[in-house]
């Protein structure tokens, strides 16, 4: 099947003109704040002092007027779509979310995902928005938030408003990349006899040419130097590239997860030279190609595997 | 671009502000303290100075608090430590206010300290400037919480949230039950300073000369008594021991019927004095609620006054008490010892004249005739005060007088009871009514004879006739007396000032009227009678009224809404920004630099097969945006278009 990373996407689409729901939450400034108006109006009440009740129901009544406006500032904000690209493991996962919005000026709305960590957005006007929300990654397969919160404690900080939305993407975590420094021909020509392992390449393999200025040196077959015969530089068909396939089995690590690391290595730096690879792991087996959608299959075969 | 204002500042401005009013209330190093607290703050910031540590701040919080305790506690948990403390702290709080929550702490201890300088002056301009110091702190409250905003913005949100929230403040302040009396009360606890105490004994009233703070005021329904009939009754003393006049075991149950021919009516607004004592027009007839006329007709509340408070008494200056009833016993009472020259002196006048009124005529005589003069300064007495007054130093204030007087009476077997209350006041010419201040303080005797009952003697009328007829200042004239009663000095700009005292004092009197004295009964009052009887011109009050409330709640909605455009809504704008991101979808994005008719090319060259909608969509939109097109059939237009527009 064909996966795009790029478009692939999914969220709870709501209108935005549609009312939300939405809850009030105290933060501890709040329950304080609570706690020394009730005292102030009990020493209102005991000394009946009229000046005390205006100052108590001054500050009340602001409280209440605040909590309109706050509301008023998440009200009206709908999630549109949630995109994520894919990373590497210990990078940070990137949601970015599209959001429709009642225009309106907004202040220091924070997003969140699931329990970490919040990002706040300090203004938001007009009638669309994009926002990215991070989420750390341990380790590599998929990141996938459940619940998107949407919250802001703007005016006082007292009390907040927030509404939340399901959410159904992920985020795929390939396993952190080994540096390769070279794919060696050693590799490019075990590949070749691998056994049982089918490789197109044979047959886009047209012949030798001496060496010009501007050949690729990957592309200079080494062994007939070494044997006196001057630079000779492998040609392909229809100029394509070399190319390979690594094996799970001939990576040579001491567990799982530092193979894959290798793997992974190896097919960005295979991607970068613009060679022709494919994997092979013991339950699946990627055909030789290149291309960026290539690299994320094989990544993506890595990530889950 | 003006530089960001740090939060040390604010805080600082902040506290400043909300204090400013309680610094009149406290002694002056409290005022160098904050500001010597406030100074390094600022200077700390600016300067990069040492923020002081965690022990030093405690030493100095410990330092002041016990400075507090020093002078301005008096053993009980009184008002003045209480805003001591508060202001002690306030001091040091700029110095540790690190974290965001050092900060809100202190603006709500900011809002603590506002609420006690309500509870602390009572008066309209605390009143207005409480809205000055919520403001404040409030923008400072906001602008903590949204530190990456212009202070400017912050301030203008607090101010459309209090304007907001004040039809609901209005509301919850006219409907909130009230209740009637204390609860609990600490002791000494916030208002009111006492005016004189409940005994007297040299010294005891001249003392109040030097205050000149408001004791009451009063309003007559009707006409004013005259000036010398304005005895105000306050307490009576029925004990003496030799030195001071107390209430003793002064008679409780007894309440004789009084008549009188001339009756005031008129209300008392009384400043607290935390005690339980009222004062009256001589002599009250009847008790307002909460109160009650005692034997002796003097007023006593039901709590102690720990507020201002009106009440409403009928008087009448010429009722007389005929009647001794079981009081002759306590008002002949006198100490088995001392003061024996003045004793004998009575006895031998009663010996002589046999009659008690010419005792008593005989005792007026003695005053008038031996030279005794009214001073505020007299000289100390020793341990027989009465002989050491009558035969030595023979000058002395109203106590000294009423003292002596009664004395003499007791000791010629005539029954006397000395008054303590105020005489006299001050007309305010803004109001139409009396002043009476604490410098009016008085003390006379009151003598009962037979066939007359209790009539009022006045021994400082007798020596110094003009106290009465003139006033304090005119009959006290050699006197060095204290600053503000000095008639004299810059004599224009002092009447003027004067003026203004006056009128403020009304503008005051107004005030506490309508705001300060709702109370229960007036809640109740205003309610039902809202309710049951509706009439015409209530209904347009109300109505009036409403559409007030509601004017204030639409004007501070508009504010808010104000910040944008004129606040309809732009669907042009809107219908353009979905065209946008539909293509935007398609991985055509509008560059910022970009115009309608650049991003119209682009889009076109990139998606040649919806060239045609995408320069259709464009130039309408463009025709509506910027050739000034605002016909309703063209924005459904390019609604209907873009609304079709599918690139996908």
């Amino acid at each position: 099947m064909f996966f795009n990373p790029n478009l692939k996407s999914a969220a709870g689409l709501r209108d935005p003109g549609k009312r939300d729901r939405i809850t009030c939450f105290p933060t501890r400034y709040g329950w304080l704040f609570v706690v020394a108006l009730s005292g102030m109006l009990m020493g209102s009440i005991n000394y009946n002092n009229n000046l005390g009740f205006l100052f108590t129901f001054l500050l009340g009544s602001m409280l209440l007027v605040s909590l309109v406006h706050s509301y008023r500032n998440i009200r009206g904000i709908a999630v549109d779509k949630v995109q994520a690209l894919p990373v590497f493991e210990a990078q940070e996962a990137i949601f970015e979310l599209k959001l429709r919005l009642l225009p309106r000026q907004r202040v220091a709305v924070r997003f969140r995902l699931d329990d970490s960590e919040a990002v706040m957005v300090q203004t938001m006007q007009g009638s669309c928005a994009r926002v990215s929300v991070v989420m750390p990654t341990r380790k590599r397969g998929r990141v996938s938030p459940r619940v998107l919160y949407i919250l802001s404690e703007y005016p006082f900080g007292l009390f907040g408003f927030y509404t939340s939305c399901q959410i159904f993407i992920d985020c795929l975590v390939y396993p952190k990349p080994v540096p390769v420094q070279q794919i060696s021909m050693q590799d490019l020509f075990q590949a070749h006899s691998a056994k049982g392992v089918a490789l197109d390449s044979v047959e886009d393999f047209k012949g030798l040419r001496t060496f010009q200025n501007g050949d690729a040196t990957q592309h200079i077959f080494w062994k007939a130097f070494s044997k006196g015969q001057g630079l000779m530089v492998k040609e392909f068909m229809g100029g394509a590239s070399p190319c390979l396939c690594f094996s799970w089995e001939r990576i040579k690590a001491e567990d799982v997860e530092k193979k894959l690391a290798m793997l992974c290595g190896m097919v960005l730096k295979a991607h970068g030279m613009k060679l022709k690879y494919g994997i092979h792991l013991p339950d699946h087996l990627i055909a030789p190609d290149k291309g960026e959608h290539h690299k994320h299959a094989c990544l993506r075969a890595l990530a889950l595997f | 671009m003006k530089t960001k204002i740090q939060q040390p500042l604010l805080i600082v401005a902040v506290l400043g502000i909300v204090i400013g009013p309680l610094l009149f209330n406290l002694p002056v190093w409290v005022t160098g303290w904050c500001v010597t607290f406030w100074g390094y703050a600022v200077l700390a910031h600016k300067r990069g100075w040492p923020w002081p540590g965690r022990t030093v701040r405690l030493i100095l919080a410990c330092t002041g608090s016990m400075v507090v305790f020093v002078f301005l506690g008096d053993g009980t948990l009184g008002g003045q430590m209480f805003i001591g403390l508060l202001s002690v702290m306030a001091g040091l709080k700029p110095l540790e206010t690190k974290s965001h929550r050092d900060s809100i702490v202190t603006l709500f201890m900011a809002y603590f300290i506002i609420i006690s300088s309500l509870f602390i002056i009572e008066n309209l301009f605390i009143t207005l400037y409480m809205f000055v110091s919520v403001l404040a702190t409030t923008a400072c409250l906001i602008h903590f919480n949204l530190p990456g905003r212009q202070l400017k913005k912050n301030l203008r949100l607090a101010v459309i949230i209090i304007l907001q929230a004040i039809p609901l403040m209005i509301l919850f302040f006219i409907l909130f039950p009230r209740a009637e009396g204390t609860f609990f009360s600490l002791p000494g606890s916030y208002q009111g300073r006492s005016g004189f105490s409940e005994t007297m004994q040299p010294g005891s009233i001249s003392r109040l000369v030097r205050q000149d703070r408001t004791a009451f005021r009063v309003q007559f329904r009707g006409e004013f008594p005259d000036a010398p009939a304005l005895y105000w009754r306050g307490l009576v003393l029925w004990h003496f021991d030799g030195k001071s006049w107390s209430r003793g075991a002064a008679p409780e149950h007894y309440q004789p019927s009084v008549r009188g021919q001339n009756v005031f009516q008129y209300d008392v607004i009384i400043e607290p004095h935390r005690k339980k004592h009222l004062f009256a027009l001589d002599l009250p007839l009847s008790a307002p609620p909460l109160t009650r006329l005692t034997g002796d007709f003097t007023l006593v509340a039901h709590w102690p006054l720990r507020k201002r408070r009106r009440y409403q008494v009928r008087s009448s200056p010429d009722a007389r008490v005929r009647d001794l009833g079981h009081q002759g016993q306590i008002a002949r009472q006198l100490p088995e010892t001392g003061n024996p020259e003045a004793k004998l002196l009575a006895e031998s006048w009663m010996t002589r004249l046999g009659s008690p009124k010419a005792v008593l005529n005989q005792a007026i005589q003695y005053f008038k005739q031996n030279q005794f003069s009214y001073t505020l300064k007299p000289p100390l007495l020793g341990e027989d005060p009465v002989d050491d007054f009558i035969f030595g130093s023979k000058s002395g204030y109203c106590e000294h007088f009423a003292s002596a007087f009664a004395y003499l009476m007791r000791a010629a077997g005539i029954p006397a009871r000395v008054v303590i209350g105020y005489l006299g006041g001050e007309r305010n010419p803004y109001g139409n009514y009396l002043i009476v201040k604490q410098y009016h303080a008085h003390a006379w005797v009151e003598v009962f004879l037979d066939n007359q009952g209790w009539i009022r003697v006045d021994p400082t009328a007798i020596v110094a006739p003009e106290r009465i007829s003139l006033g304090l200042t005119d009959s006290l004239l050699s006197e060095n007396l204290p600053e503000f009663l000095m008639q004299t000095g810059i004599g224009r700009m002092r009447a003027y000032i004067r003026k203004m005292a006056y009128m403020w004092d009304a503008v005051n009197l107004r005030w506490n009227a309508w705001f300060m004295e709702y109370s229960r009964l007036e809640q109740v009052r205003l309610l039902a009678g809202f309710i049951s009887n509706v009439t015409w011109s209530r209904v347009v009050w109300i109505v009036g009224l409403c559409v007030l409330l509601a004017g204030m709640a639409v004007m501070g909605w508009l504010q808010f809404k104000g910040g944008k455009k004129t606040g309809h809504k732009d669907t042009v704008k809107e219908a353009y920004d979905l065209f946008c991101e539909k293509l935007e979808d398609v991985g055509i994005g509008r560059e910022a630099s970009q115009g309608p008719v650049d991003f119209s090319r682009m889009a076109g060259l990139k998606r040649r097969d919806l060239r045609e909608p995408i320069e259709a969509i464009s130039h309408q939109y463009i025709a509506l945006r910027y050739r000034g097109r605002q016909d309703k059939a063209s924005q459904q237009y390019l609604l209907k278009m873009i609304k079709k527009f599918d690139p996908k």
